[in-house]
Formats: structure tokens, C-alpha cells, sequence
């Protein structure tokens, strides 16, 4: 089904899309010195977005960042979208970067068909899967926004939501887990309930 | 955009000269209303019976057989509820397909809603229905089969003639939807075996707004529009008379160029085909690959999403349709490629290509190299995708 409702920059950021990850050397060079990711979605539902930033830890604020994502045309022109903002001028602060909501970035491109608002906030949630991934591994775990309403860790401030959303885009093991997580995971609790999930999804 | 390329034909066809010229006359000069007494309309009247006559002549039925309706969503209606309501006491189940068009497959939800119990079969991995299983769920309370004769979105072709012969042998009703059969497949309603038949004007060259239902003397069905008591009683309505007569002369022109047509679409198809899965990689292509349809070429792409595809193309004149469609939560998959059991990472990118009468080889060469730039540009920025 079609729906070619967009706005002109919606479609402009759809054929010319700004700052994604390449699948070559540059691309996993910028992998390699990201100091956070972020992914959300899961290709059950359709869309996945995954973000990488690289974060000036003295000025708290992101100063680059990269993205992939499997999705219908509103998803990849939100990515795009939201990965100017963030680099606009010399890059967002993050506190900015956690005030941000779907409706700013639906803002940036003007408008977006209703059917299509899940994409802004699935945009959101990727970069606050992101940032949650650095206070992780920054120890910062008061700043971090639970994706999703269903607390799996405490301290971490881990979901439900967030963990499945993992395994569905292929994490296999609890290592890989705590990859994504980017601390150890010393909850024996919150351990247990990862592994039966990775067991059932 | 320079080119415009039209490969969407199974969602709808543009009407040929032929049909537009001999529907004209019925707008401005013999409008008459064909109920009326005087001369002005029996010209309508005349109009209609001859239409009658012509599409009779071409599904080997009699003139009385045919009911002229607004098109194929309302002869699937009329077929199904007007079948289940006049024989409910014979029983309250109908037998259909998972893959059906949601003309079938939502008037069948609304009918369970009314007390009916409807059996949605499943489908193989191409899309062909299990005929001992058909044979396994008729029960005596089984009152009507319903299932199309070829499928609109992946082309797979049903084995109308031997689903006839169950039904006819567990005394069973049997409707078929040949809406995309139509100008590709043989509608000799006596060689098919089938009690009941849908068609519509809009896929073969004709206007849209008229279609028709084949339904077999003795069959009994109520009606769902009742006024005037036109068509036998069946459909009420003052008759959408340049419709009907550019409905016969569409039907005739298809059903003549049948032969030379379908040989043509399916050297074009297998030529696109095969160029497609050799030159482009984690590919699927959906359906039956020789009980399809001519016409039809329904791909998937692993890793990339349809809507996104349809775009690109789109943008350099080609036009076609995405089974996928992204609802207000998420991406929603095509009620028949979740049926073949299509792995999600390809259901996701589905598009099909429906030729027609107007596409030729150099056409799908043009396709083929902007298929192939559009793909590997989704794909560059998937998470999914190896780059291809």
C-alpha cells in the first residue's frame, strides 16, 4: 500500500539520506570508536533503527553519530532527520538529547502521515537506547530513560522491551547482552530472567 | 519523472479504445432507463440482454445465468451471503482459503458474526490449496466452497476443475473469484464445474463499477439489494448500462486475444524472472513458478522494506504495488505471504509487478537496472542486509 503523503523533506531525506552507517572499512572504523549504540525495533514488527555516537564526555554533548535502519520511507527520513539534529552546529548537549520527543523531530520534517508517528517514536527510542547505553557504561545510571514500562534491573534501569528487541535482531547469547547493555550485569535476579528470555524468544 | 512504466495491471487496467467506443453511446444518446416502456429504453434494455448474450457465449452458460453487478467486491458478496442466507437450513458452514481477497475473506468474517462458522484453509508454501484437506473439512453442515481461481497478490493458480468435482460429489455449492483469471485462464463455466462465478470489468481493459456473477440455474440466493427487482430479482438498481456493454465488449477482446496473450506474458516472465534471481541476491520470488498467472511477478527482497522499494521505483516511473503496509503500531505482512509461510525478513519486501497488455521486453530491462540500483541503496542502509 502506498502513501505518498510526505512532506517534500520527508521525501528529500528518504532519497538522500544523511549520515548512515556504510557496510565498509569507514563504517566499522566508526563502529569501533562509537562510544555508545543504541537499537530498537525488532524485524517481527517491520521497523528496526540502530544508532552509533560518538560522545565529547568533558561538554556531556554528542559530537557525531551514524545509523542503519530496516524500514518503510517515514523511517528512514526520521533517522536521517534526527541524525542532523544531533550534529546541528557543534552537536546536541546531551541533556538536550533527552528532552528530545517524537513530536520534535515530526517538527523538523514538517509533518508526518498519522499512520506513520510510530516511526518518530521509534527514532526517539533508538537514540535514547543509545544514550542509555553510554550512562550504562559511564555508571551514570541515574540518567538513564527505561525504554518501555517493564522493568527487568533496577540499578539499570533495564526493560523488558529492550532486552527482547535484542534478541530479536539476532543477540544469542547473555554476553552478547551485556554487550549491548555496556556494564557487567551482577544482578543474579535480573541474570536469570535474561537467560529465560533468551530461552523463549 | 521522464518515463512512466505501468505494472500494476492486476489492481487495475486502463479501458481500450475498443470498449470506451462501444460504452459511448449508452451516455448521451440511448440513455434510456431499461425499465422504462417507450423506445428510449428498450435501447438500454437491448444494450443489457445483448452484453447478456455475448458473456454467456464466452462462459458457455445460459443468458439467465449471468447477474450484472457494480463489480467484483459485490458478486463475491452476493455469491457468499446471498448463498449462506438462502441455504441456512441446510447448514451453517463455508470452506475458504487463507489467501483469499478480502472481499471473500471479510464478507466470511461479517457471516460468522450472523451465526455462520467459516473454515479458513491454509495454503502450501506456493500457495495451492490441500485438496484432501478440502475434502477432509466438508462435513454435512458444509454448505458452500469458496475459493479463487487465481490469487491477486503472488498468481498461484488453483486447481478450479478438481475442487468442482469434490464439491459437486459431497453435494456442496462451489463459488470461484476469477477476477484475475479473467483474459489469462479458461472461464468455461461447464468445463470448470463451478456453480457460482465472479468477474469484474476494472482488470481486463474494461470500466470500473461493473462486474458480474456467473450463478448456475438452480442455485438459490438472496438478494442483497433489493428495489426495482432488476436482474431477475437478484440486483436491484437501475442498470449501469455502458458499463454492462463495456464489461461483454472487454470480456470478448481478452477472452479472443487470450492464447497469443498469455503465450507472450509468459515468455516476458520468465525472462524477468530469471534475470532478477541471477542478478540480484537474497531474493524470493512468491507463488507457484508455473501455476501462476502470466502476468504476475511477486519478488521479495531480504533485509529492505516494500513501501521504500515502491518509492524508489516510483520515483523513476515505474509503477507497481507492495503487499506490505505499515499500519498505525508497526509494518503489517501480507495476509498471503504470512499464509506461504514466507520468512518475515522477506515478507517485509514484497513487491509485485503485474504486466499487461502494453509491457514489452524493453520495459523490464529498464526495471530490471533501476530494481537493482534500489534494492542495493535500501540495502546500504539496513541492518539487515548484506550488501548486494
Amino acid at each position: 500500500m502506498a502513501s505518498f503523503d510526505y512532506t517534500e523533506l520527508i521525501k528529500e531525506h528518504f532519497f538522500n539520506p544523511r549520515n548512515f552507517l556504510k557496510n565498509d572499512a569507514d563504517g566499522a572504523e566508526f563502529i569501533k570508536n562509537a562510544d555508545c549504540y543504541g537499537e530498537v525495533g525488532n524485524p517481527v514488527c517491520g521497523d528496526v533503527m540502530k544508532i552509533w555516537l560518538k560522545i565529547d564526555r568533558e561538554n556531556d554533548k554528542i559530537i557525531d553519530c551514524r545509523w542503519q535502519t530496516f524500514g518503510c520511507v517515514a523511517a528512514i527520513a526520521v533517522t536521517s532527520m534526527l541524525s542532523v539534529m544531533l550534529k546541528e552546529g557543534s552537536g546536541m548537549s546531551i541533556n538536550s538529547a533527552l528532552e528530545l520527543t517524537p513530536q520534535k523531530i515530526v517538527e523538523k520534517l514538517g509533518a508526518i502521515p498519522p499512520k506513520k508517528f510510530h516511526c518518530a517514536v521509534l527514532g526517539n527510542e533508538a537514540l535514547k537506547s543509545a544514550l542509555n547505553n553510554y550512562f550504562r557504561k559511564t555508571r551514570q545510571f541515574d540518567r538513564i530513560i527505561p525504554i518501555g514500562p517493564d522493568l527487568l534491573d533496577e540499578k539499570l534501569k533495564l526493560t523488558h522491551k529492550e532486552v527482547k528487541d535484542w534478541i530479536r535482531n539476532g543477540a544469542k547469547s547473555f554476553e552478547e547482552i551485556e554487550a549491548r547493555v555496556g556494564t557487567k550485569i551482577e544482578n543474579p535476579e535480573t541474570k536469570a530472567k535474561i537467560e529465560l528470555l533468551l530461552k523463549n524468544n | 519523472m521522464e518515463k512512466e512504466l505501468y505494472l500494476d495491471y492486476a489492481a487495475t487496467t486502463p479501458v481500450r479504445k475498443e470498449v470506451l467506443k462501444e460504452m459511448l453511446p449508452y451516455f448521451e444518446k440511448s440513455f434510456g432507463n431499461p425499465s422504462s416502456a417507450h423506445s428510449k429504453g428498450m435501447e438500454g434494455l437491448k444494450a443489457i440482454e445483448e452484453a447478456r448474450k455475448r458473456v454467456a457465449k464466452i462462459l458457455n452458460c445460459d443468458p439467465k445465468e449471468i447477474i450484472f453487478t457494480s463489480g467484483g467486491t459485490e458478486s463475491v458478496n452476493l455469491a457468499i451471503k446471498g448463498f449462506a442466507f438462502a441455504n441456512k437450513d441446510k447448514g451453517n458452514v463455508i470452506i475458504t482459503q487463507k489467501t483469499e481477497h478480502s472481499a471473500v475473506l471479510n464478507t466470511c468474517k461479517w457471516l460468522e458474526s450472523q451465526g455462520f462458522k467459516v473454515i479458513y484453509l491454509d495454503v502450501d508454501e506456493f500457495g495451492l490449496v490441500d485438496l484432501e484437506k478440502l475434502e477432509k473439512a466438508i462435513t454435512n453442515q458444509t454448505i458452500l466452497v469458496s475459493i479463487m481461481y487465481a490469487n491477486n497478490e503472488i498468481g498461484t493458480i488453483q486447481p478450479i476443475e478438481e475442487i468442482a468435482k469434490i464439491c459437486k460429489t459431497r453435494g456442496v455449492a462451489f463459488h470461484t473469484d476469477a477476477c484475475q483469471a479473467a483474459g489469462y485462464l479458461d472461464l468455461d463455466v461447464q468445463k470448470l464445474g463451478v456453480d457460482m462465478l465472479t468477474l469484474n470489468g476494472s482488470k481486463i481493459y474494461g470500466p470500473k463499477g461493473v462486474g458480474l456473477l456467473f450463478v448456475k440455474s438452480g442455485i438459490a440466493l438472496t438478494p442483497l439489494i433489493h428495489g426495482g427487482g432488476q436482474e431477475l430479482g437478484f440486483r436491484s438498481g437501475t442498470e449501469n448500462v455502458p458499463g454492462i456493454v463495456g464489461l461483454a465488449k472487454a470480456l470478448e477482446l481478452c477472452c479472443e486475444e487470450k492464447d497469443k496473450e498469455v503465450k507472450r506474458l509468459i515468455k516476458l516472465r520468465d525472462y524477468f524472472v530469471g534475470k532478477v534471481l541471477a542478478e540480484i541476491p537474497e531474493v524470493k520470488l512468491n507463488g507457484h513458478p508455473t501455476k501462476r498467472l502470466p502476468n504476475n511477478i511477486n519478488l521479495s527482497f531480504a533485509g529492505i522494506e516494500g513501501e521504500a522499494l515502491l518509492t524508489l521505483l516510483n520515483e523513476k516511473g515505474i509503477f507497481v504495488s507492495t503487499g506490505s503496509a505499515c499500519s498505525s503500531k508497526s509494518l503489517e505482512e501480507s495476509h498471503v505471504l504470512k499464509a506461504i509461510g514466507l520468512p518475515i525478513l522477506y515478507s517485509h519486501g514484497s513487491i509485485r509487478i503485474s504486466m499487461g497488455r502494453y509491457t514489452k521486453k524493453a520495459d523490464l530491462d529498464y526495471v530490471l537496472s533501476v530494481l537493482k540500483e534500489s534494492v542495493k541503496k535500501l540495502r546500504g542502509l539496513s541492518p539487515f542486509a548484506k550488501n548486494g
